[in-house]
């Protein structure tokens, strides 16, 4: 056979197999919910571990102004759902408490970072069950300062464009954010940093939806931590610092995603462009210095192997939390590196991964909360479960098991774990 | 352009060449859950930058670039987790014509083998009919690079079914 047969051949060949490949959906809102999934996971597991344990002493449940009702008690009584004087459909109700513990324990119950979490359309914490408008899905949960929240979610029918709000300790909006956003939340849960996806516009909020500052700027939300907001620019605009009292403005180094909660340090993740485009580099520089020297850098295959990419930092600065590069699926390897040395302490591949989809690490610096992926193998992804783990991973399920859902070819997760 | 109006716009390219693209991304990869998860993380990718790309003459040159490229950081990782969905988008069907020989399912396996870039040159120059100059600017090589993938593949393709008709 000559070179021309073997051409022939081949291209009868392809086109033969070709023909047999039949599409039976739509691969267009598959690709769009995928990419705006892609973006709000990097969204949702910045400042995953920054956010600290407050209010929980608060007697009763703080609602903001814009919230007309009165002070409500926040344990589940009697009552099966609040007034929703804004219009939203969203209630509070007991859960599966006896009624007689419920009527004779009456402690007051605020919602904490370390205890909410999210179950398909409810935000649970403690005995208490926010029910969310029916078929919300969830997509990422901040609890903020007064026990209230800020919830990125869309709904299950309909449009998948994803909103952002600030919530009332009860679940009553307070306060619409835009739509398809980023934010950043406090690591004392006091402010709010929110971009939208419509336009330029970063706005601080207070939790009860007050507008504490505003700037029209290009950049992304990069953290909000003790008065500061940090915005995260490419390398032709650098990252901002912006003092949020004095409006005072200057400028850091580029790709900025984290900062400590002592505002000392700052953690840059950015990628270096290949014929493959996958190699992700981070590293930790030193902002109480001029020129904000590096204080630990890893880059590329041979440094960063499993394409970590920090998106917080622990409560003590410790370590930083985010995820290893899982690239095409469904779910998302969580990572915890030291700061000191870049030095993973937490998943990885192989028999190191760490399947799941939200994440946090507790303010003792050792347990990792989050929403994993059970199942086995891990793709399909089928089984969810809260769990907690140690460091060298220990797990116990916290909520049990659940089954997933596919919707078209997207699987999600029915557990959100609080950042 | 909002995001209402680059969903719709989106949705509506990749509903008309969604067929073309599937088939594209199976002959990359060789079985259908590869191909729809590649053409699932490619759009998602294209769609991110959709307001650029939507302005482009050649839309699917792009699109071809990035699912090529795509799949090669696939190859490239051993560790990578695949996901599998239990959804089919893509099926594949037998072939309707004469059934399959012996030759040529050898021939396809033969393809299946072929490192990604060449079975990228194979596919665009031999299925999708490009030019030398047309694939070269996909794969993000030179003509030169194209001529010698192509030909390695071919020299290999005729050794591996000497091999097997011997």
């Amino acid at each position: 056979m000559t070179t021309t047969d073997h051409e022939n051949e081949l291209q009868t060949l392809l086109r033969q197999r070709a023909a047999g490949v039949e599409v039976s959906g739509d691969f267009g809102p598959v690709a769009v919910a995928r990419r705006r999934r892609d973006q709000r996971t990097r969204a949702a597991l910045a400042a995953a571990a920054a956010v600290a344990v407050v209010a929980v002493a608060v007697p009763v449940l703080w609602l903001s102004d814009r919230d007309p009702s009165p002070p409500v008690p926040a344990l589940p009584t009697a009552t099966t759902s609040l007034p929703t004087p804004s219009g939203s459909v969203r209630s509070t109700s007991p859960t599966d408490l006896p009624s007689s513990t419920a009527a004779t324990v009456p402690s007051p119950s605020v919602a904490t970072r370390a205890d909410a979490y999210a179950l398909d359309d409810t935000i649970r914490f403690g005995d208490t069950v926010v029910q969310l408008e029916k078929g919300t899905v969830v997509e990422s949960l901040a609890v903020l300062a007064n026990g209230g929240f800020v919830l990125q979610s869309h709904l299950s029918t309909g449009s998948s464009q994803s909103e952002m709000e600030i919530l009332s300790p009860t679940g009553r909006t307070v306060r619409a954010l835009g739509a398809s956003g980023t934010y950043a939340v406090s690591p004392d849960g006091t402010r709010v940093l929110a971009k939208d996806g419509t336009g330029d516009t970063l706005v601080v909020y207070a939790p009860d939806g007050t507008v504490v500052g505003q700037r029209r700027d290009a950049r992304e939300v990069g953290a909000v931590v003790r008065g500061v907001a940090y915005l995260n620019g490419d390398s032709a605009q650098g990252s901002l610092r912006w003092d949020l009292a004095t409006g005072d403005t200057s400028p850091l180094p580029a790709h900025l995603v984290a900062v400590s909660p002592d505002g000392t340090r700052a953690a840059l993740q950015w990628t270096v462009t290949t014929d493959a485009q996958d190699e992700v580099c981070w590293s930790v520089v030193d902002l109480t210095r001029p020129r904000f020297p590096q204080t630990v850098e890893k880059c590329g295959p041979g440094e960063n192997p499993t394409m970590f990419m920090p998106t917080a930092f622990s409560s003590k600065g410790t370590y930083l939390v985010g995820s290893h590069y899982v690239d095409g699926g469904f779910w998302f390897s969580a990572g915890v590196v030291r700061v000191a040395d870049g030095t993973v302490v937490l998943g990885g591949t192989g028999a190191a991964l760490v399947s799941g989809w939200s994440w946090h690490l507790d303010d003792d610096e050792s347990t990792v909360v989050i929403s994993r992926n059970t199942s086995r193998p891990v793709s399909p992804a089928t089984s969810n479960a809260l769990q907690r783990c140690s460091l060298d991973l220990a797990c116990t399920d916290v909520q049990p098991r659940v089954a997933l859902r596919d919707r078209g070819g997207l699987t999600e997760p029915r557990y959100v774990v609080s950042r | 352009m909002g995001d209402t109006e680059r969903e719709a716009d989106f949705s509506a390219y990749v509903r008309a060449r969604q067929g073309s693209l599937a088939r594209f991304a199976y002959l990359l990869t060789g079985d259908p859950h590869s191909a729809q998860d590649l053409l699932q993380s490619s759009l998602a990718k294209v769609y991110g930058r959709w307001d650029h790309i939507s302005t482009v003459e050649a839309p699917d040159a792009y699109v071809r670039k990035v699912m090529v490229n795509e799949h090669t950081t696939w190859w490239r990782r051993a560790w990578r987790h695949r996901e599998r969905t239990d959804s089919e988008l893509i099926r594949v069907l037998d072939p309707a014509a004469a059934p399959e020989t012996a030759h040529d399912a050898e021939l396809w396996a033969h393809v299946c083998s072929l490192a990604p870039q060449q079975r990228a040159a194979v596919v665009l120059r031999y299925y999708e009919d490009l030019s030398e100059a047309q694939t070269a600017e996909i794969l993000g090589v030179s003509v030169g690079t194209v001529k010698s993938h192509t030909s390695r593949a071919l020299s290999s393709l005729r050794r591996t079914m000497k091999e097997v008709t011997s």
